[in-house]
């Protein structure tokens, strides 16, 4: 097979064996608007999980 | 310069010896000293006389000899040829070149491209196109020709300017000929209709530079070469396969994304319906697995209301892993354009346990909103839960990539056209 082929097929085969690997653990997709403990969404702060961002608007 | 004389003749006119190359059909020889037009088949008399003119600009010339397709052909003759239109000018010279075995072609040089062409006896005249029908015409118009299509390009009323050397017709100064040119795939389509006839003719640009190197004169001399229209597109190496590896990489990363957002992970609480005035509640489950993503899902039976509702994860030491609050909101209804929803009676978040052991679940009512604490919710956690996400991304990636290509080639056609003078009235 011609290289530039080989480096094609093989690039494709690492990128989904990569994004499958991601996605079947998860890399990067916990909620990123938690917070520590539900004392923390009372009162707003972070606390340890980050940045709590309220919902939005409710009907 | 290449090529040599078969034999040579005085001009009858002014006596400059003249080369013969161009074969026994040559109708008239002009004398490129004293613009004499000698007739060929009778022992060369004066026809006519264009007088002493500028020679068009071209590096092109007669006697220089030219291969094409595995054909030798020598340059005979040279027209100059001005179209002008609203006060604009353009000029091209047109070349008239013979094989002994192929007949009479021409090599045209115009804005710095050279290109060859040759008559087409084969063409249905049953097809032919008018600049009046081209007029009248609502889209553009095409015509098929050696099982390809071609499509109008531009109408062009050509006058000659200047000519010299030999012809196997009688050109005269000044005459013109109108040519509705269509582009096909890699050819110009001509219909030319001069005062006397109708002839179809098929252009294909030459790569400029071989056959400059090729009849003997440095490619520079041919001018910068505006973008031709007969100009191949260059695809990317392995363009064809990147885009079928494109194409099967969209399909193969969004089938393995759906398979992936399909898995339920394991459940590790399926908590019972709760109504809200009982909350808060609070469960406990068993976290096994804190490679993957846990999913904590609250599960209502609303019917236009919200709420907001809260849950705090506590780890097997009873302190606080996390928290996530989530509004669960959904509406109802029907109008004239039927019935309607708006929102979901479901809602999620999703965090990494950092230990195994069992975890305790508080569940509360965080905000009643426009519940009037009416209705129930249920909790549902599953650990293990992979995403689509980046199986997703992956898709996307590489389905623009496989656009990219697409398009690419698809610019490079559009651009073909760019020079056409069809104006499209809406």
């Amino acid at each position: 097979m011609d290289p530039i082929r080989l480096i094609i097929v093989g690039g494709a085969v690492i990128a989904l064996l990569g994004a499958s690997y991601l996605s079947y653990y998860g890399v990067g997709r916990a909620s990123t608007d938690l917070a520590a403990s539900t004392q923390s969404i009372r009162t707003g702060s972070s606390g340890s999980g980050g940045m709590f961002a309220a919902f939005g608007r409710i009907k | 310069m290449s090529g040599g004389a078969l034999r040579s003749i005085n001009c009858t006119s002014c006596g400059a010896g003249l080369s013969v190359l161009g074969g026994g059909r040559v109708l008239t020889h002009v004398c490129g000293y004293c613009g004499a037009v000698l007739d060929a088949q009778d022992a060369y008399k004066v026809l006519d006389s264009i007088g002493k003119r500028n020679h068009p600009d071209s590096p092109v010339q007669i006697g220089m000899t030219l291969t094409y397709e595995g054909v030798d052909f020598t340059v005979i003759g040279t027209l100059g040829m001005v179209e002008r239109h609203r006060g604009s000018e353009w000029r091209w010279v047109e070349h008239q070149v013979f094989s002994p075995t192929h007949g009479y072609l021409w090599l045209n040089l115009e804005d710095g491209n050279l290109t060859f062409t040759r008559k087409v006896r084969d063409f249905d005249m049953r097809q032919w196109l008018s600049p009046a029908s081209v007029e009248r015409a609502e889209t553009p118009p095409t015509r098929s020709y050696g099982g390809q299509k071609f499509r109008y390009y531009e109408t062009t009323t050509a006058r000659i300017d200047f000519m010299e050397g030999e012809f196997n017709w009688i050109p005269k100064l000044g005459e013109t000929v109108k040519v509705v040119s269509l582009l096909g795939p890699d050819a110009m389509l001509e219909l030319v209709e001069s005062t006397r006839e109708r002839e179809v003719e098929l252009s294909r640009l030459l790569p400029r530079d071989a056959v400059a190197r090729q009849m003997g004169f440095d490619p520079a001399a041919l001018g910068p070469a505006r973008r031709h229209p007969l100009q191949a597109y260059v695809p990317l190496r392995e363009e064809a396969f990147l885009r079928k590896a494109a194409t099967y990489m969209t399909a193969a990363a969004a089938v393995l994304g759906l398979l992936f957002l399909m898995i339920p992970g394991r459940t590790v609480l399926d908590a019972p319906a709760v109504p809200l005035s009982d909350l808060p509640e609070s469960y406990t489950f068993e976290v096994s697995n804190t490679a993957q993503i846990t999913l904590v899902e609250f599960r209502t039976d609303f019917e236009n209301q919200w709420a907001a509702f809260a849950a705090e994860i506590l780890g097997p030491d009873g302190q606080p892993v996390v928290a996530g609050e989530r509004a669960v909101s959904y509406y109802s209804g029907r109008d004239s354009d039927g019935n309607w929803s708006e929102g979901s009676r479901r809602s999620n978040f999703r965090f990494r346990p950092n230990a195994t052991g069992l975890h305790r679940v508080r569940l509360e009512l965080s905000d009643p909103g426009a519940s009037n604490l009416i209705g129930t919710v249920a909790l549902r956690i599953q650990q293990g839960k992979p995403t689509g996400f980046w199986l997703f991304a992956l898709a996307v990636v590489s389905g623009l990539a496989g656009i990219a290509l697409v398009a690419r080639r698809a610019l490079h056609q559009k651009s073909r056209f760019a020079g056409s003078d069809w104006t499209s009235e809406d």
